[in-house]
C-alpha cells in the first residue's frame, strides 16, 4: 500500500470520527473537499492516486441545534483546536507512523455572520467553525449518501449530505483563486488543480451545465458561481494557464504533460462554451 | 573472405588489440584459424567458418557442428539470421559490419551493427512481409494450429496458391516454419514469425493513422467505444494491458472501420502532441478477425497486437515481449 493510500485511509477515519462525535448535528453537515470529490470521480483515469490528508465539513447554521456544543463534542472525541479557527486536529495511525489529520468545520461566508474568520454560530460561539467564500453552492447542491471507512476493520457507515459536483467545482475554484491571489501563493497546492481536472474529466458536461445554471439562478449561490466561472477561465482556460500548469506538475513523471495541460484547457473551454 | 574479415575485425577491436591470420590450420574447406592478440600479449585462437550464404534454418546445424571458439563469416547475415545466431550464443561477422564476438580469455566482447539489407541480394532471395496479402498469410499461420496443406492455408488467408507457395518456401528457408517434402506445413515458429513480420510491417506506416486527444482520458473511450455502431478492434498498449501484465497504458490504439463517427461521438480533438488516442484505418480487414472480448472491449488477436507493439514507439517493444510470452506456450514451435 502506498503512502498516499495510508494517508487517505487515515483522513477517512478522522472524518468518520468527527461524524460520530457530531452525531446530534449530523443533519446540519455537508461533506465537501477532496473526499467528496473522489466519491464522485474515483481515479478519473489519472495515474496519480487519489489522496487527501484532511476532511472538510460544511456546517449549515440554520440546521444546527443549540446543544450539545460542537466544541465540547469535538474535545470529547479527542480533537484539539488547530492554529486556524475551525481546524480540529487529531492524531491517527497511518501505517508505521502517526499523522495529524485536520478536520475543518467550514461555514459559507454568506451565512457565517459578521467578523473576518470565525463563523458566528449562536450558542456554539464564534471559534468552532471558519467562514469561507465559495461554499454557498453546497447548501443547495448536495445529496444524501452513505459514507464508510476505507479499511475493512472499521464497519462504521454514516448517512450524510455530500456536496454535488457543481458545488464542489465552485468551491475548489474559489480555493485556488483565493490562494493564487495571496502574495507568494505559498498556500497553493498543485493537487487542488488536479482535483479540478478529475471533476472535469469524470462528470458529464450536461451535469455541470445544469448544475451551474441552477446555482447561478439561486440568490444564495449566484455571486460565487459567477465568480467561479471567471476563475475557471482564468485558471484553466489555456494549457499555459496557472491551474493547468499546476495539474501538469501534480502528475509530473506519471502522465504526459501536454496531454494533461491540453485536457484542462479543452474541458474548461467546453464547459465555458456550454454556459454562455 | 578471411582477409576481408580480419581487416573488418581490426576496425572494430578496442585499441591495442590485433587480429592475425596465422596460415591454414587443420580445418576443412572454408575454415581458417584467426588469432586475436590483446594489449598484454595474450592470444585467443578462433576458427573462422566462411559461408557464401546463411539462412536462419541453417543456424541450428552450425550449432551442432560448432565449437565455442568459432566465428561464422558470410558476406551478409540478415537480421533474422543474426537473431537466431545470438539466441544460440554463436559468434558471427559479416562483411557489411554486423559483428558479434564474445571471447572468454582474454576477455573481449564486441557487438556492432552493419547493413540490415543485403547489398547484393540473389534474385528471389528476399521476400517482403509488408503488404496485406503477406499480413493475412502471417496471421493465418500464427492462428491455426498445424498441420495444414498449402491450399488450406491459401484458402483460409484468401490469397492465391502461387503466392502462398512462394512465401511458404521462403519462410521455411528462414527457419520460421517446417513443411514436409510435398506435404503439409507441420510446424510454425509463431513468435519468430511475428518478429519477422514486424521487420517489414510497421503499425504506424502500414495503416492510416490519425491522432487525437480525448480530454476525458482513455477510460472515456473504452467505456463508450462498445456502444458505438462502428466495427473496431483495440490493439497496442491498451490491448496488451488486458492480455498480459503490463503497466496501465497512456495511449489507446484502435482499429476502426470508419474514423468520423468515433471522432464525433467521443468529441475527440485532432492533435499532434499530448495525444492519447490513435485511430487506425487498417491495412486489411484481417485486424477485425479472430478478435476476443475482454472486459467488454473487442481486442485484436494477440499476434496482431504483438506485431503492432513491436513497431510502436516508447514502451511498445517491451510490452510486445509480454504479449509474445503469453502466445509462446501455445506456439506451434518446431522442436
Amino acid at each position: 500500500m502506498s503512502e498516499a493510500d495510508v494517508l487517505y485511509i487515515a483522513a477517512r477515519r478522522a472524518l468518520l470520527d468527527a461524524l460520530e462525535a457530531l452525531g446530534a448535528h449530523r443533519s446540519a453537515l455537508i461533506l465537501v473537499g477532496a473526499q467528496a470529490i473522489y466519491l464522485h470521480t474515483g481515479q478519473a483515469d489519472l495515474a496519480v492516486a487519489v489522496y487527501t490528508t484532511d476532511a472538510d465539513l460544511v456546517v449549515e447554521p440554520r440546521a444546527l441545534r443549540d446543544a450539545p456544543k460542537i466544541g465540547d463534542l469535538m474535545h470529547e472525541a479527542g480533537f484539539e483546536r488547530g492554529t486556524q479557527v475551525g481546524s480540529w486536529l487529531c492524531r491517527r495511525d497511518a501505517g508505521p507512523t502517526e499523522v495529524t489529520v485536520p478536520v475543518d468545520l467550514l461555514v459559507p461566508e454568506a451565512v457565517g455572520g459578521p467578523g473576518r474568520r470565525g463563523a458566528r454560530l449562536g450558542e456554539h460561539g464564534k471559534d468552532v467553525a471558519r467562514k469561507a467564500r465559495g461554499l454557498e453552492a453546497a447548501l443547495s447542491d448536495n445529496r444524501l449518501a452513505t459514507v464508510g471507512a476505507l479499511e475493512e476493520v472499521d464497519a462504521r457507515r454514516f448517512d450524510i449530505r455530500v456536496a454535488g459536483p457543481s458545488a464542489l467545482l465552485v468551491a475548489k475554484l474559489h480555493k485556488l483563486a483565493e490562494r493564487a491571489a495571496e502574495p507568494g501563493g505559498e498556500r497553493l497546492k498543485d493537487k487542488d488543480a488536479l482535483d479540478v481536472l478529475r471533476l472535469l474529466r469524470a462528470i458529464p458536461l450536461d451535469v455541470f451545465t445544469d448544475g451551474l445554471d441552477r446555482l447561478r439562478a439561486e440568490a444564495m449561490s449566484a455571486a460565487v458561481t459567477r465568480e467561479a466561472i471567471t476563475f475557471l477561465e482564468r485558471l484553466f482556460g489555456a494549457p499555459s494557464s496557472p491551474g493547468s500548469r499546476m495539474a501538469v506538475r501534480a502528475t509530473a513523471g506519471l502522465e504526459d504533460p501536454v496531454t494533461i495541460g491540453d485536457s484542462c484547457a479543452v474541458l474548461a473551454d467546453e464547459l465555458l462554451r456550454s454556459l454562455r | 573472405m578471411a582477409e576481408s574479415s580480419r581487416r573488418l575485425l581490426e576496425t572494430r577491436l578496442p585499441p591495442g588489440w590485433r587480429a592475425a591470420l596465422p596460415g591454414s590450420g587443420p580445418g576443412g574447406p572454408g575454415e581458417c584459424p584467426l588469432e586475436l592478440r590483446s594489449p598484454d600479449k595474450k592470444i585467443a585462437r578462433l576458427d573462422l567458418r566462411c559461408r557464401s550464404q546463411v539462412f536462419p534454418r541453417d543456424v541450428i546445424d552450425l550449432k551442432e557442428k560448432g565449437r565455442t571458439a568459432t566465428v561464422l563469416v558470410a558476406p551478409f547475415l540478415s537480421v533474422a539470421t543474426q537473431r537466431r545466431l545470438r539466441e544460440l550464443g554463436l559468434n558471427y561477422l559479416d562483411l557489411t559490419g554486423n559483428v558479434r564476438l564474445a571471447v572468454g580469455r582474454p576477455g573481449l566482447f564486441i557487438e556492432a551493427a552493419g547493413a540490415t539489407k543485403d547489398p547484393a541480394p540473389a534474385p528471389g532471395a528476399r521476400r517482403s512481409l509488408k503488404g496485406p496479402k503477406a499480413g493475412r498469410l502471417v496471421r493465418t499461420l500464427c492462428e491455426f494450429p498445424p498441420p495444414f496443406t498449402l491450399s488450406e492455408l491459401a484458402t483460409r488467408a484468401a490469397i492465391d496458391g502461387g503466392y502462398a507457395s512462394r512465401l511458404v518456401t521462403w519462410l521455411a528457408r528462414e527457419g520460421l516454419l517446417n513443411r514436409r517434402p510435398r506435404g503439409p506445413i507441420d510446424a510454425v515458429d509463431v513468435v519468430g514469425l511475428i518478429r519477422r513480420w514486424a521487420d517489414d510491417y510497421q503499425v504506424l506506416r502500414s495503416n492510416v493513422v490519425t491522432s487525437f486527444l480525448d480530454a476525458r482520458g482513455i477510460s472515456n473511450l473504452t467505456q463508450r467505444l462498445p456502444q458505438l455502431a462502428v466495427r473496431y478492434a483495440v490493439t497496442g498498449s491498451l490491448a496488451a494491458s488486458l492480455l498480459a501484465p503490463v503497466a496501465p497504458p497512456r495511449l489507446a490504439m484502435v482499429y476502426v472501420a470508419a474514423v468520423e463517427p468515433v471522432v464525433e461521438a467521443l468529441k475527440l480533438r485532432p492533435a499532434d502532441a499530448g495525444i492519447n488516442v490513435m485511430l487506425l484505418l487498417p491495412f486489411d480487414d484481417i485486424v477485425f478477425e479472430r478478435t476476443s472480448q475482454v472486459q467488454g472491449l473487442t481486442l485484436a488477436a494477440p499476434s496482431q497486437v504483438a506485431a503492432d507493439l513491436l513497431g510502436s514507439p516508447g514502451r511498445g517493444p517491451s510490452e510486445a515481449e509480454a504479449v509474445l510470452q503469453s502466445i509462446a506456450p501455445a506456439s506451434h514451435v518446431r522442436s
